[in-house]
């Protein structure tokens, strides 16, 4: 047999019944157990737990093959189980909110959008928002942000999911972009105020 | 007073992606090189801090790039992962092809370590029972304080990877022991479910045979106290999971 691509594996699997069904299963396997390996601990930063992990995975995606459609890439459907089962796991296993067990976000300093932003319409808030984001952040405070505070990713999961080397991790990146975005809400308001004031300025963010 | 729950709020509400945000699938396009049919979808993405992140995640699996910090621990799980896929493999294709629980057994490669482990144990139990029929003897050469170590307590069950879903929990008795702690842990060792009995025996309730899902280890430990509530012995945790049910899905 030729080297098949794994979408092909997973077709043959499906086709064939008996002991041969096994060895595709085990070429699969073979072809993406580091790689799964490597996400669990990256989630968990412990190896046993990582262990169990990655075995779960890989009997949810042997259970739930039979619906793979080769819509994606089989490596992109195995990491979308990957990441939801891993996910799922760390929340599951937190005993309490994640963010506020962090002791974090006590040391970063606040972000004052200010009360124009706060009462402005909802969707408007948030476009100005991300793109205050846009123009003051880098690719990756953006990251750490958005598995921080959207994925609820304990920072030291952020830190090894992202592969940061700096000596404080990904904690440095949330002061870092907390620091910017307070002082883009700034220029913001004072260029809000200047306008309301007859001020020619304009806004960068129109 | 800063307004601050609401202020993260409207962060966390920017950060995450918008309604239009494309699936996985698409998604898995920008890995590859010179696509020039996604460009739209490039635009998208640079505007996306939710895009973004999921497809750096997204890269950072298909790479297959390990650290050197983490390398030592990857290739750890992957050799304990790598020592069990048959014995998954087999089971999984067990529930689809209905075969005989003794063809499943005696077809799973896992069984030979482990019969193999089982035999050592067997004797290493049986060289212990010739050396505590023993006679004893004095040692002549004590001198100084009298060392008092505390005994262990063996747990009899559930051990190991287990086919049937565990009802109690079974131990050996302690000498002197008035009541027992019995703990269920994960692996991290945070406790799930713990009680105290008098008995060497515990049936588990509801509520802790809710923590005991397929394929997840967990650890039991048991502790014996004397009638002053001095712990007087104490199990390694013991590891077991929780393998059969997996299969009948």
């Amino acid at each position: 047999m030729g080297v098949l691509s794994d979408e092909e594996l997973v077709d043959r699997y499906r086709a064939v019944g008996g002991p041969q069904k096994e060895e595709f299963l085990n070429q699969l396997f073979q072809r993406h157990h580091t790689r799964v390996a490597a996400w669990c601990y990256r989630m968990t930063g412990d190896v046993d737990s990582a262990t169990d992990l990655a075995q779960e995975v890989f009997l949810k995606a042997y259970q739930n093959l039979g619906s793979f459609r080769g819509q994606s890439k089989f490596t992109t459907w195995l990491y979308s189980i990957a990441r939801n089962h891993c996910m799922d796991a760390l929340k599951s296993r937190a005993t309490g909110p994640i963010l506020a067990g962090e002791g974090a976000l006590d040391q970063v300093p606040d972000v004052r959008t200010g009360d124009q932003l706060l009462n402005m319409e909802r969707r408007e808030a948030e476009r100005i928002v991300r793109q205050l984001m846009k123009e003051s952040l880098d690719l990756a405070e953006v990251q750490v942000m958005t598995l921080h505070y959207v994925e609820e990713l304990p920072l030291d999961t952020v830190t090894r999911m992202l592969k940061l080397t700096n000596t404080s991790g990904a904690k440095a990146y949330v002061v870092s972009a907390r620091r910017k975005l307070a002082r883009a809400f700034t220029l913001w308001k004072e260029r809000e105020e200047r306008k309301k004031g007859g001020g020619h300025a304009e806004s960068r963010v129109r | 007073m800063p307004n601050r729950e609401s202020d993260d709020e409207l962060i966390v509400r920017a950060l995450r992606g918008v309604n239009d945000c494309p699936p996985l699938e698409e998604l898995e396009r920008l890995l590859e090189k010179g696509r020039s049919d996604a460009v739209q979808l490039q635009q998208h993405v640079d505007g996306c801090s939710h895009c973004q992140t999921e497809l750096q995640m997204l890269r950072s699996f298909t790479s297959n790039e390990v650290e050197p910090q983490e390398a030592q621990a990857v290739a750890t799980i992957a050799a304990r992962l790598k020592s069990r896929p048959s014995g998954i493999v087999a089971a999984h294709s067990a529930v689809r092809e209905h075969r005989s629980w003794w063809k499943s057994m005696v077809a799973m490669p896992w069984l030979t370590p482990v019969a193999a482990m089982a035999a050592l144990l067997l004797v290493a139990a049986g060289v212990g029972l010739q050396l505590r029929q023993r006679q004893p003897q004095l040692d002549t050469h004590i001198s100084g304080p009298e060392i008092l170590r505390s005994s262990s307590i063996a747990i009899l069950s559930p051990i190991g990877d287990v086919r049937e879903k565990p009802s109690n929990i079974l131990w050996e008795a302690a000498p002197n022991a008035a009541r027992y702690r019995v703990r269920l842990m994960q692996v991290d060792r945070i406790e799930l479910w713990s009680a105290d009995t008098t008995s060497i025996r515990i049936d588990l309730p509801a509520g802790a045979e809710a923590f005991i899902v397929p394929a997840k280890t967990l650890l039991i430990q048991v502790a014996a106290f004397d009638a002053t509530g001095t712990k007087i012995a104490e199990s390694e945790p013991a590891r077991f999971r929780f393998l059969q049910k997996l299969y009948t899905h």
